[in-house]
């Protein structure tokens, strides 16, 4: 047996949700800025989300409303220390202006566009500033009876998908994209943004539809931004330790079922899924280290989202002990 | 030095471009320069913990053979070679990696298989 031996790369994961066209991420030079004399039709609530806490104003209400609504479970009192600003309906070829403080953000082509790339922004934001503190990885994650479950995975693994399916199973939410995880105690705290479906998924949820939609329907034809709230009251979970980690892997038409991961192999996929990995190397292998010895690891193949969360139901509700292997027997 | 100029009288110590961490009796480390990953088994892991930088490689190894219940002359030799892999790897303080392993790691993870595989939206 080879005493080393190397296995997988270290790509930084990317952030999901920012698509649209080019053309509509270009900035505009020849639209107004913003001034004392915008006629803001709308501010939000302040929202926080780790350590990056934001409002928006808009000309637009039901933009503004539809964002309330999807950011509605990260609201907090108080002053907000950044304003994105939105101007909408532009004459000629831009119908939004999105800024943040007096910097523009984007020019949007069609309003679709504009709460994805707000979104995108306040994660890349909160994600930024959540480094120093926190490990973040590339994951959803719920908890249940005070076990959190981390679900690692890279952009399109259906994480969002699986977090949604397990909300609705009685889970509590604590984030579908970034995981921010205390390096030393192992805990996962909320980093509850708005999950963000995808319209693939909208037939899977239709309950999940926020209810703004249909007066701001130019804002969501492509992917909904719902509130965890939505799915139930009070669905967010404070911290939790996390006490399983489930790489998901979502296979068309195969069968559902669960599988043990080795320790190293769990740190491995864990690392290649660590936001801003190199910056914070040393602390965030020492990390990954304490998360791997005090978690079990699971690969999880998805070919059913409602026995996926059958099987993930069974395995947090077995808790700590031999149990777990009950729950692999029972859906092997 | 060159991985293989390493011998018994060698004291070896970790270089300071690897961060690591140790799981269920393996060691995973992490190389900040070349970013490859190396993953120690259970007997690398721990000669691994024995690198302090103060010991030579044979003081390590007879301490070992003595824990274990080893032939010393065997286990100076086995430590030996498990020293030498770690340098060839670029993972020694001092020693130069071995360019054809190290270039052979990065083929390898350009062609690793993703985590998650054929991963699809639901």
């Amino acid at each position: 047996m080879t005493p080393v031996r190397r296995v997988d790369a270290v790509t930084p994961p990317a952030l999901s949700s920012c698509e649209g066209s080019a053309e509509s991420l270009l900035p505009a030079d020849l639209v107004p800025g913003i001034d004392e004399s915008t006629p803001w039709a709308y501010r939000t609530k302040r929202f926080r989300i780790l350590s990056f806490d934001f409002a928006l104003r808009t000309t637009d209400g039901d933009l503004g409303r539809y964002i309330d609504e999807a950011f509605d479970a990260s609201a907090v009192n108080g002053e907000p220390t950044a304003w994105y600003s939105v101007i909408a309906w532009l004459e000629g070829r831009y119908s939004h202006q999105v800024f943040i403080g007096r910097s523009r953000l984007m020019s949007a082509s069609w309003p679709s566009v504009v709460p994805r790339v707000l979104t995108w922004d306040v994660n890349r934001r909160a994600i930024d500033t959540g480094q120093a503190s926190h490990l973040l990885l590339h994951a959803g994650a719920v908890a249940r009876a005070g076990r959190g479950l981390l679900l690692p995975g890279a952009m399109e693994a259906g994480k969002t998908t699986l977090v949604a399916g397990l909300l609705r199973a009685g889970f509590y939410y604590l984030t579908d994209e970034a995981a921010a995880i205390d390096p030393e105690s192992s805990r996962v705290e909320p980093f509850a943004k708005p999950l963000s479906l995808d319209c693939g998924s909208w037939p899977l949820f239709p309950d999940a539809k926020p209810q703004l939609i249909d007066r701001a329907v130019g804002y969501a034809n492509e992917q909904w931004q719902v509130s965890p709230n939505s799915f139930r009251p009070c669905a967010v979970s404070s911290s939790v330790p996390v006490k399983y980690v489930v790489f998901p892997r979502y296979v068309a038409g195969a069968k559902t079922a669960l599988r043990p991961v080795e320790a190293t192999d769990a740190l491995i996929r864990l690392l290649a899924q660590t936001f801003g990995f190199r910056e914070q190397a040393d602390r965030n292998v020492t990390a990954l280290g304490r998360l791997v010895e005090r978690t079990k690891q699971y690969e999880l193949t998805v070919g059913d989202l409602a026995r996926a969360c059958e099987v993930l139901t069974e395995l947090v509700e077995s808790g700590d002990g031999e149990d777990a292997q009950a729950a692999l027997r029972c859906f092997r | 030095m060159k991985a293989d100029e390493i011998d018994d009288s060698f004291v070896p110590a970790r270089a300071r471009e690897v961060a690591a961490a140790e799981v269920e009796g393996e060691t995973v480390i992490y190389h900040k320069l070349s970013e490859t990953i190396h993953v120690l088994n259970p007997s690398a892991t721990v000669v691994w913990g024995t690198l302090d930088g103060q010991q030579e490689v044979r003081t390590v190894a007879l301490r070992l053979a003595q824990a274990y219940g080893v032939d010393e002359q065997e286990m100076v030799g086995q430590v030996t070679g498990i020293i030498r892999e770690f340098g060839r790897q670029g993972l020694l303080e001092g020693v130069v990696a071995d360019q054809d392993v190290v270039r052979e790691i990065r083929l390898d993870l350009l062609r690793s298989v993703e985590v998650g595989g054929e991963v699809a939206d639901e």
